[in-house]
């Protein structure tokens, strides 16, 4: 999945998605810092990728259980300012064969 | 019983086929260049603007370490899925358009931030991209991606947003300071409100309570006037289709164009109704076009060069490194420097982005996989330079490179006897010469 970030937006190619592992990119097309945390819906930080610089290209792999999840950026006042992003992990669908 | 064995085409007829289909596309595939210059020109030119069949190449599907590329969810991709309907693309003039209407109508990611709104937006030109302009335009103006560059979605009636306006007057319709005022481009703007997009659920949409329905005076004209009032008054000003059809021109040719052409071109413009086919026909038939073909004076856009090397090469899309090497040339499709597009011709060339070419030639050359200990020691000069040449899909040498080259081949292996000297320095003769004819002087130019 990869997530696009902007003064004061956070905007993700996908909404949803099935459980398993994932890699998530940040693009930092704006001017500032930013960085890109997961949280769980109990509060819980699960990932941290780390600042990527303006332009840059940041990247994380997390395994993601069924749920709702916030990405959020987690430099100084940012999330307030509105850059998170909320995504829903299912689970997958299992392909059933005739008998 | 007789046999009739066609003959080879010449190599004017070559080189003028070769000329076309680098102008008007990304290269021709190997087979296509003595197709067509057997066929003769009018053939090559009538398939370009009235393609048939499927879309793309019966070739493999784009792929990064062996997995397809996901334009939309991984960084990059998006670049490599377009790169690949370039190289796959049998609608070459419509491809070729397309990248053309994308300079024209300049609409980056980088502030879009949304590759599936960016791939909808090829696809609206594409489809469009040899036909209607007006239906273009309009199309354009409903355009999502455009509507979140030019920041048109959220313009409101109690606070009009120009940016649209003042492009689609300066850049799409009528060329900077060309027939209109700032009054024009602030009362269009009060014409063009009324788009709407919510962030959250990312729906886009139109909102008449937005619009401005008040009496405005553009272009000379006065009347309540709409979003798509603005495109025709635009369209229908006198100084747009000259200001299109000089556009059109400088994208197949850096040379001027002479006034009589131009008001050929403007009259086929406008008695077809705004058509872009009838003016495309006058350009790639016109002599200029293929003037003075042992001096090429158009250097490839990276995109094309790169496209063209694969084509050329008989190679597909399997690496994310053409991204980079792309921004490295100063040429990322979806991502345009600013809304004027891309500079052009000489602009193209910077110490840093010819580098960068000889780089992405290098990595063509690795994927043809000329292994040491490949090649016989009795591979002769003019037999290594043949197969060069017939690996790269023999491409336009001028005779002065020809000369270079075939001294090369001679010299490179003259001195080099031992076994282990066999092994690698005769495969790599083969490698340097595909790469010289990959990367060299000739082949920046069409």
């Amino acid at each position: 999945m990869l997530v696009n970030a902007d003064e004061f937006l956070l905007n993700g190619s996908r909404r949803a998605g099935p459980s398993g592992r994932w890699r998530i990119q940040l693009r930092n097309n704006g001017e500032d810092l930013h960085d890109l945390g997961i949280r769980r819906a109990d509060g819980r930080v699960i990932a941290r990728m780390g600042i990527v610089d303006a332009n840059g290209l940041g990247s994380v792999k997390v395994r993601l259980r069924p749920g709702t999840y916030r990405l959020f950026c987690g430099v100084a006042d940012h999330e307030a300012l509105g850059m998170w992003w909320q995504l829903i992990v299912r689970v997958p669908k299992v392909r059933t064969t005739a008998p | 019983m007789s046999t009739t064995i066609a003959r080879p085409p010449t190599r004017i007829a070559r080189a003028r086929v070769e000329r076309l289909m680098w102008r008007a596309g990304f290269g021709a595939v190997p087979g296509d260049v003595d197709r067509l210059a057997r066929a003769g020109m009018d053939v090559a030119v009538h398939e370009l603007l009235f393609p048939r069949g499927p879309q793309l190449r019966k070739a493999p599907e784009p792929t990064v370490d062996g997995q397809p590329i996901d334009p939309v969810n991984v960084y990059g991709h998006d670049v490599l899925w377009w790169l690949d309907r370039m190289v796959r693309g049998r609608h070459q003039l419509v491809e070729r358009m397309t990248l053309n209407w994308h300079d024209h109508f300049a609409t980056s990611n980088e502030k879009v931030s949304d590759a599936r709104l960016m791939q909808q937006q090829y696809f609206t030109i594409r489809s469009r991209s040899v036909g209607s302009f007006r239906k273009l335009a309009q199309a354009i103006l409903r355009d999502h991606a455009m509507q979140r560059f030019l920041d048109l979605d959220n313009s409101d009636k109690d606070d009009p947003n120009e940016n649209f306006a003042r492009e689609f007057l300066e850049l799409f319709t009528l060329g900077v300071n060309n027939g209109y005022t700032e009054q024009d481009i602030r009362e269009a703007a009060r014409a063009l409100t009324g788009f709407t997009f919510n962030y959250d659920a990312k729906a886009f949409g139109y909102d008449s309570e937005r619009h401005d329905d008040g009496v405005k005076k553009i272009l000379g004209k006065t009347g309540r006037f709409t979003p798509n009032d603005v495109v025709n008054l635009a369209i229908n000003h006198p100084k747009h289709a000259p200001y299109l059809c000089k556009k059109l021109w400088g994208y197949f040719t850096p040379r001027p164009c002479p006034p009589g052409t131009l008001k050929k071109m403007v009259a086929a413009y406008k008695t077809s109704g705004t058509q872009i086919r009838p003016v495309l026909q006058i350009i790639l038939t016109h002599p200029a076009l293929l003037a003075d073909l042992g001096e090429p004076d158009q250097v490839k856009p990276p995109v094309v060069y790169v496209a063209g090397m694969l084509r050329k090469t008989n190679q597909v899309v399997t690496t994310d490194s053409w991204t980079w090497m792309l921004d490295n040339m100063g040429q990322r499709p979806f991502y345009p420097p600013n809304v004027s597009g891309w500079e052009q011709d000489e602009a193209w060339l910077t110490t840093a982005s010819v580098r960068a070419r000889y780089e992405a030639a290098s990595q063509a050359v690795r994927a043809m996989e000329i292994k040491d200990g490949t090649i016989a020691k009795k591979q002769t000069p003019a037999q290594a330079l043949s197969a060069a040449l017939r690996m790269t899909g023999k491409p336009w040498t001028s005779a002065q490179s020809r000369a270079a080259l075939s001294r090369y081949a001679r010299t490179s292996v003259a001195d080099k006897t031992a076994d282990w000297q066999e092994e690698h320095y005769w495969p790599e003769r083969l490698r340097v010469l595909c790469h010289m004819l990959l990367a060299g002087p000739d082949a920046q130019v069409s």
